[in-house]
């Protein structure tokens, strides 16, 4: 079955800046435990992880205490602690799938989904020269 | 003061602040055009996690592990 690709806008962070300063962030939402919450996450296909910043962690209802698995990062987000939170996500009017995060004590990022597992899930295609993106689900070999 | 006044003084400038007027001009226009660009001695982090490899493959673990026991 043919599964139509959903198509979104960059997102200009600084209107006085214009399409210098446009990214590709992608609406979805994220449910834990019955809590859902919308979100905005950054396709960065450069970061090995989703990172997740620790308000957005405690909005969707997720205990620090709780999260038992330790996650080693690299960069800026080294100097700070960081554990595994697994999610549902969903996006747009595709099916839900399951994201691991690294959940991080950091709060000035913004959500990054990264290569494992959100690249792992959907397949993208960026037109930056026409400052718009498209993403489906992964297909069945 | 117009161009006329300004280029006789801009000859006279030593060839660093030749070189530093030069910078200023380039910055300034890219800030007109809504390009930005690096300035020296400012710290610009950045928080990709680049090549963070253990830490994808504790993910990925975790999600088998998770999807095992239908646990979130």
């Amino acid at each position: 079955m043919m599964i139509d690709m959903e198509r979104f806008p960059f997102s200009e962070k600084d209107e006085s800046l214009g399409v210098a300063s446009s990214l590709p962030y992608l609406p979805l939402t994220f449910t834990y435990r019955n809590h859902s919450l919308l979100v905005s996450g950054l396709l960065d296909t450069g970061a090995s992880v989703n990172v997740l910043p620790y308000d957005m962690g405690i909005q969707l209802g997720a205990d620090w205490k709780r999260q038992k698995i330790p996650v080693r990062l690299t960069g800026n987000l080294a100097q700070l602690e960081a554990r595994v939170l697994i999610v549902s996500a969903k996006v747009a009017q595709f099916a839900p799938v399951r994201l691991a995060l690294a959940w991080t004590q950091a709060n000035n990022i913004p959500l990054i989904l990264g290569q494992v597992n959100f690249f792992l899930e959907f397949d993208v295609c960026f037109f930056r020269s026409q400052s718009v993106f498209e993403i489906r689900p992964k297909q069945s070999q | 003061m117009g161009l006329e006044q300004l280029l006789p003084t801009l000859q006279t400038l030593p060839r660093a602040d030749k070189l530093r007027i030069v910078q200023y001009l380039i910055s300034e226009l890219a800030k007109e055009e809504g390009i930005t660009l690096f300035e020296a001695d400012k710290n610009y982090p950045i928080w990709t996690p680049y090549n963070c490899f253990e830490a994808a493959d504790t993910l990925l673990n975790a999600l088998e592990a998770a999807e095992a026991t239908n646990d979130d």
